[in-house]
């Protein structure tokens, strides 16, 4: 009974330090509720229906002027409302979580001891206390250190979308109408969401993960490591650094022999996923040295390096001055 | 993170060290960023290069 009381002192200790919320921001100097009861009794449902007074409007740009201050005033409820998400979430996310999870597990816990009264399942019940404050400690860690990464890819998002809302509004109602315009501002919420954000988060993630794990391999045999080959190929090197951009360009676009598979992939991972002919290909190649240095890393890694083959490769390269 | 490409060539296990080494030194002078060997003796060499990919900067 006295370890089951000191467990529930522990865990009202936990639980007064969990009230004392640090929330971060200071006192707004307006009332967010009382603007926000303003701009929704203008621009939304169902004190105002905006799409029937934008119907009733006359004439493209009174058309035009209300949609704008439509666009305004839902971004700026918006804004409103995301701000004290992010205010509630620091508030809570960072003590009150972890105190309530910490509770929940514990009076679990010690309800248990009391009831048996035997010193084995008192100090079984506290094995749970401390696997279960464990538990909790992990997870609102991870919820700690998670939580300023998606506010910070919801922050990102927001003002893309913004900076898109605020350049739409410069065009006329026949480019942009009012139904379209609230399809963005639908966009601009979804943005400042958890959900908004971790699938933004997922999405990168993906094309990170298909853009940097690009890998490549090849089996050589004794050949490929015949010193008087490597010799030709390390000349053929020194002369591709003599070539112009431009010319690399060239030597990649109409190769003096076909590239092997292995060099064939590994040019198009070089490229972005691009093939040396493709537009993306070429504006990528065309960038400072890059096709130079793409033919160098492609003679380095030709499976054939036979004097013909070599040969064929030296003597394009040297007709085109390198 | 810039995107790289990685190109594993796996070589005889019997072959000479001075061999890869000079194969490695060809890849970093044709533009390698990094490479590295691994293995000899019973197991194949094998040599690990990454490269960077081109054009991603200056998007």
């Amino acid at each position: 009974m006295r370890i089951a009381g000191l467990a529930l002192s522990l865990c009202l200790g936990v639980l007064a330090a969990g009230c004392a919320s640090i929330e971060g921001f200071p006192e707004r100097v307006e009332d967010p509720d009382t603007t926000l009861a303003e701009i929704r009794k203008a621009y939304f449902l169902p004190d105002a229906n905006v799409m029937d007074i934008y119907n009733g409007k006359t004439g493209a740009a009174a058309k035009q002027d209300y949609r704008n201050e439509v666009i305004a005033n839902h971004m700026r409820a918006i804004d409103i409302r995301f701000g004290q998400f992010v205010a509630d979430m620091n508030a809570q996310g960072n003590i009150s979580n972890l105190s309530l999870d910490f509770i929940g597990v514990t009076s679990g816990a010690v309800g248990a001891a009391v009831t048996g009264a035997t010193a084995s399942r008192i100090l079984s019940a506290l094995s749970t206390v401390v696997a279960g404050e464990r538990t909790s400690i992990d997870k609102n860690l991870y919820f700690e250190k998670t939580l300023p990464a998606l506010f910070a890819i919801m922050e990102a998002e927001r003002a893309k979308i913004r900076l898109n809302l605020l350049r739409a509004s410069a065009l006329p109602v026949s480019d942009l109408s009012l139904t379209e315009a609230l399809s963005l501002l639908e966009q601009y919420y979804y943005a400042g969401t958890l959900p908004g954000a971790i699938a933004k988060l997922t999405s990168v993630a993906g094309d990170e993960r298909s853009s940097s794990e690009q890998a490549l391999t090849v089996v050589r045999d004794r050949k490929f490591l015949d010193q008087a080959a490597r010799e030709r190929v390390d000349s053929l090197l020194t002369l591709v650094g003599g070539l112009t951009n431009a010319q690399a360009i060239d030597v990649l676009a109409n190769p003096p022999s076909p590239l092997d598979g292995f060099v064939d992939s590994f040019v198009k991972a070089r490229l972005g996923g691009n093939t040396v002919d493709s537009a993306e290909g070429q504006r990528r190649l065309s960038q400072g040295d890059n096709a130079k240095n793409l033919l160098k890393s492609v003679v380095v890694l030709i499976e054939e390096r036979s004097e013909e083959n070599v040969g064929k490769w030296t003597a394009t390269v040297r007709g085109l001055g390198g | 993170m810039p995107s790289t490409v990685e190109t594993t060539e796996k070589f005889p296990g019997d072959a000479d060290r001075g061999d890869i080494e000079a194969e490695k030194k060809l890849r970093i002078k044709a533009g390698a960023i990094t490479c590295r060997i691994e293995g000899g003796g019973e197991a194949e060499w094998t040599l690990t290069c990454s490269w960077n990919v081109l054009g991603e900067d200056d998007d």
